[in-house]
């Protein structure tokens, strides 16, 4: 496991000759096992802030450190897309094991997957292609396939933003089951409060490409997104983000 | 699913069925000259004569080893040509000009110079099949690798794939139901370029078949002709399909006519 410390983070864009700033001097730690959210509206950069941890694209200023027991030292990443973003010339099962190639040998391999597809319950899809699923199978693959990589990192892009309502709320449900069982270091990002506050342990509110609030929620897995205290600190996020 | 393709292949047959109709019929009443067009009963006459005399085997063969001969050269040339323009966008440049020249000159147009240097033998049929079925192969290739989702790179690299494993494991499965239909074109394209050139410049094959015909006043083995190329046409393009669909199970029929040629 691996936690995650960044400084200083700021990453410009130039568009049409002129700059454009889409993080600005983010300091923010993500302590290891622990849930992170990021929240804020469109654009305020959590995606960057994201693509930026996942090596997608390489910071203008700053520094990110992956911490393992105090040693900064290189771990492994694993990010879930807002799209599913699978193979469509794999099957469900050999999507899920698209990170062994040549890291694992056979066996393993397949056990890995086999309690994946058990766990996220796709056993009875594990031939199917990405075309004959769901939006909600499909993500469910896309997520399984991070966990066989086995990251010390688990990175979330709005991975629920294209589901329905009851879909988005079992995913969550089962997002929590795994974080609960694994234990593994979460960043999640949305721009849904509610979503936020029922997966969150640390929340942090973006605006403008800059953090401007962060908190702690000491709620209880699984969350009553009706109780007082829930409402409270979704009430909280909303005026820091519509005060500016 | 089984009950759709069998519809859909009745319905195939209806027009088909009505012209065969129409055709005897009209050869029974004399409605025509047999000689315009010749009737049924003499063209599975001649049919079944050269098929005794080993004929018709021996010009079919011919072609068919000219289609495939030149099909499989230009496959040699044009796949990796395509996946090096593909995966490199500043040698694109270079090659474009000459490549939209060439693309633009139908292949028989340079039949009368393939023969000049390369006289009368095998060697100018399969430059032209060569040069029909290049472009198909080679553009869908090269779109297929091109336009290669940059969402799915970004998996890879999230995974730590790099260059080759990426290519291998990514672009090049992504590319392949592309690819395949290129092939599919150029397989139709290279049969047609091949019976052109066998009537102008052949001893053997079907082309010169229905060539020697002509100049022998025997309609019914000019419409053996026609017909022998379009049934070897369609079941080979079938049987090609069928091939190409083992290897693309998740891509659902892809039809050719979505292909760049």
């Amino acid at each position: 496991m691996a936690g995650v410390e960044i400084v200083g983070l700021t990453k410009e864009y130039n568009v049409d000759g002129k700059t454009f700033t889409a993080l600005r001097n983010v300091s923010i730690t993500l302590p290891e096992g622990s849930f992170t959210v990021i929240v804020g509206k469109s654009g305020c950069g959590k995606t960057t802030l994201l693509r930026l941890l996942a090596g997608l694209e390489t910071q203008t200023a700053g520094n990110i450190s992956i911490l393992d027991g105090g040693t900064a030292q290189r771990n492994r990443i694993g990010i879930v897309f807002q799209e599913h973003r699978l193979m469509p010339w794999l099957t469900v099962r050999e999507n899920m094991a698209f990170s062994f190639a040549k890291r694992q040998d056979h066996g393993s391999a397949e056990y890995i997957v086999s309690h994946y597809l058990q766990v996220l319950g796709l056993e009875q899809f594990q031939n199917a292609y990405p075309s004959q699923l769901s939006g909600g199978m499909a993500q469910r693959v896309a997520l399984g396939r991070t966990l066989c990589y086995d990251p010390d990192i688990i990175l979330m892009d709005e991975p629920f933003g294209a589901l329905d309502y009851f879909t988005r709320k079992r995913m969550q449900q089962e997002i929590v089951d795994i974080f609960l069982m694994q234990k593994k270091t979460v960043l999640f990002v949305t721009h849904d409060v509610t979503e936020a506050v029922y997966l969150g342990q640390n929340i942090i509110v973006m605006d403008a490409g800059e953090v401007v609030k962060e908190l702690s929620v000491k709620l209880e897995y699984h969350r009553n997104a009706v109780s007082t205290e829930f409402m409270a600190i979704q009430s909280e996020i909303l005026q820091s983000l519509s005060a500016r | 699913m089984r009950m759709a393709i069998h519809t859909r292949t009745l319905k195939g047959l209806i027009l088909p069925g009505i012209i065969i109709a129409i055709w005897v019929s009209g050869a029974g009443l004399s409605i025509w000259n047999n000689y315009i067009i010749p009737s049924p009963a003499d063209v599975i006459g001649a049919g079944y004569k050269l098929l005794l005399s080993g004929a018709l085997i021996k010009h079919v063969l011919t072609s068919l080893y000219r289609v495939f001969a030149g099909f499989f050269a230009a496959f040699l040339l044009a796949f990796p040509l395509g996946i090096l323009l593909g995966m490199n966008a500043r040698y694109r440049e270079y090659f474009q000009g000459i490549l939209e020249f060439v693309r633009h000159v139908p292949p028989l147009a340079a039949l009368p110079m393939l023969i000049l240097w390369f006289g009368i033998g095998e060697w100018p049929k399969l430059l032209i099949v060569v040069l029909a079925t290049f472009f198909p192969i080679f553009l869908n290739t090269l779109h297929g690798v091109a336009s290669c989702d940059v969402k799915l790179i970004e998996v890879g690299k999230s995974f730590g794939l790099k260059g080759r494993e990426t290519f291998r494991r990514i672009v090049l499965p992504a590319a392949l139901p592309s690819v395949l239909v290129g092939m599919r074109l150029g397989l139709g394209y290279s049969w047609r370029a091949l019976v052109g050139a066998e009537l102008i410049a052949a001893s053997s094959g079907i082309g010169y078949m229905i060539l020697d015909a002509e100049q022998l006043a025997r309609p019914d083995i000019v419409v053996l002709g026609i017909l022998t190329i379009g049934i070897l046409g369609t079941v080979i393009d079938w049987l090609f399909f069928r091939l190409t669909k083992r290897f693309i199970p998740w891509n659902g029929d892809e039809d050719a006519s979505y292909g760049r040629g």
